[in-house]
């Protein structure tokens, strides 16, 4: 099961520096990071103008997602959706419900998109329903590939700081999950959604 | 119909942005310490959960007669955001007063299709990049999910992060915000329900 809020903030403790921080992230570098420090004061960053045209994002050639399906991130599937893991990751648990099919989230067809609805309600569900869960985040982002996958991000309960839309920050803030506590959470779920439908892989 | 970048570049440029106090909220991560930024240090967990709005009190049960509401059927009513924003911003929300994990199998079938309906109606709009489908469910009980455009042309507001920038960007003009709620909700009522603006 996850780990208890005291034993959470327990192992954050221990990995954090005499003052309690944790080193700054790599996140503070990134160009869709909005922050800086100028004289001192956090400010947003100035926008800068618009680019003729965006970065793609990853298409079919080579398709990540695709590829993923079958590796031993993927946990559970059905005939038409795989879920996976997230290869690292510092809240409890992050996985991705994902189409078999590469289809980008607006062109699920309306039986997809109903099937779709149903397996993030029990997801969520499932995920929320694990002792110490706070919430799950339920999110289509899609920026960053084509193919359709939603993020369901677990954020430990009682932590006020960890809460709403900024709680993923602290994904990348947090020290990583030892792999033997969400080994054995992904089995959990999987194991659950697969006494709703499709067939557990882990 | 939305901003070009050009013109979101240039009424950002002259109006500034917003740089609000974020540092002083609860849940923002960061701060600046002796002029360099930190992630702030994790409290302890607290003795409780903290609290969401329930069934008492409800704004979103309330908000349903409200001119917020764009676009209605039997089971679902479409809101605009809440406050003014720089990012065009709209709800899907549960008439009947449940959780997202309390959804019955139809209902979550119907969600699933109206996600998908309205995030391609949003995404098809001139000027909208992406579309961002969110349940997060910290502040209210009461189902609400986030449908959050991305504006195109800008690669500083991309991926999760990008929501920031509701409250960082000057608000939509309700000029420019108007006429897209009605287009929106016009499409809306193509699928089933009707449109309320």
């Amino acid at each position: 099961m996850p780990e208890s809020p005291e034993e959470f903030y327990a192992r954050i403790s221990a990995a954090a520096g005499a003052d309690g921080r944790l080193p700054l992230p790599d996140m503070s570098d990134w160009r869709q990071f909005p922050w800086e420090v100028v004289d001192g004061t956090l400010v947003a960053k100035v926008l800068q103008p618009p680019v003729d045209a965006e970065e793609p994002r990853e298409g079919t050639d080579p398709c990540r997602v695709c590829r993923s399906y079958g590796s031993d991130r993927t946990i559970w599937e059905n005939d038409h959706f795989f879920v996976s893991m997230l290869g690292s990751h510092s809240l409890p648990l992050v996985l991705f419900l994902q189409t078999k099919e590469h289809l980008d989230f607006p062109e699920l067809d309306d039986d997809l998109a109903a099937e779709c609805g149903r397996l993030e309600v029990t997801l969520c569900r499932i995920m929320e329903a694990l002792p110490h869960i706070g919430r799950v985040h339920v999110m289509r982002i899609g920026d960053g590939a084509e193919h359709m996958h939603d993020w369901f991000i677990a954020r430990p309960e009682r932590f006020a700081q960890i809460i709403g839309s900024l709680a993923v920050e602290w994904d990348e803030i947090l020290p990583p999950v030892p792999e033997e506590i969400r080994r054995a959470d992904a089995h959990e779920v999987a194991r659950h959604l697969a006494t709703h439908d499709g067939r557990a892989l882990v | 119909m939305p901003e070009s970048p050009e013109a979101l570049y240039a009424r950002v440029t002259a109006s500034g942005l917003n740089r609000t106090d974020v540092a002083a909220e609860a849940t923002f991560p960061w701060q600046v310490v002796d002029g360099t930024l930190e992630p702030k240090p994790l409290a302890p967990p607290a003795a409780e959960p903290v609290a969401r709005t329930g069934a008492d009190g409800c704004p979103i049960c309330a908000s349903l007669p409200t001119e917020r509401t764009i676009w209605e059927n039997d089971d679902f009513f479409v809101s605009r955001m809440f406050r003014p924003s720089g990012l065009l911003i709209l709800f899907l929300q549960t008439k009947q007063h449940i959780d997202f994990t309390e959804l019955d199998d139809d209902l979550a079938a119907a969600t699933g299709r109206w996600e998908v309906i309205l995030c391609r109606i949003v995404e098809r709009l001139p000027h909208v990049a992406q579309t961002y489908v969110i349940r997060f469910g910290s502040g209210a009980e009461h189902l609400h999910l986030w449908f959050v455009a991305r504006p195109d042309g800008f690669p500083q507001i991309r991926g999760s992060l990008g929501l920031e920038y509701d409250e960082i960007l000057p608000p939509i003009p309700e000029e420019v915000l108007g006429p897209d709620l009605h287009e929106i909700a016009r499409e809306l009522a193509t699928h089933g329900g009707r449109a309320r603006v």
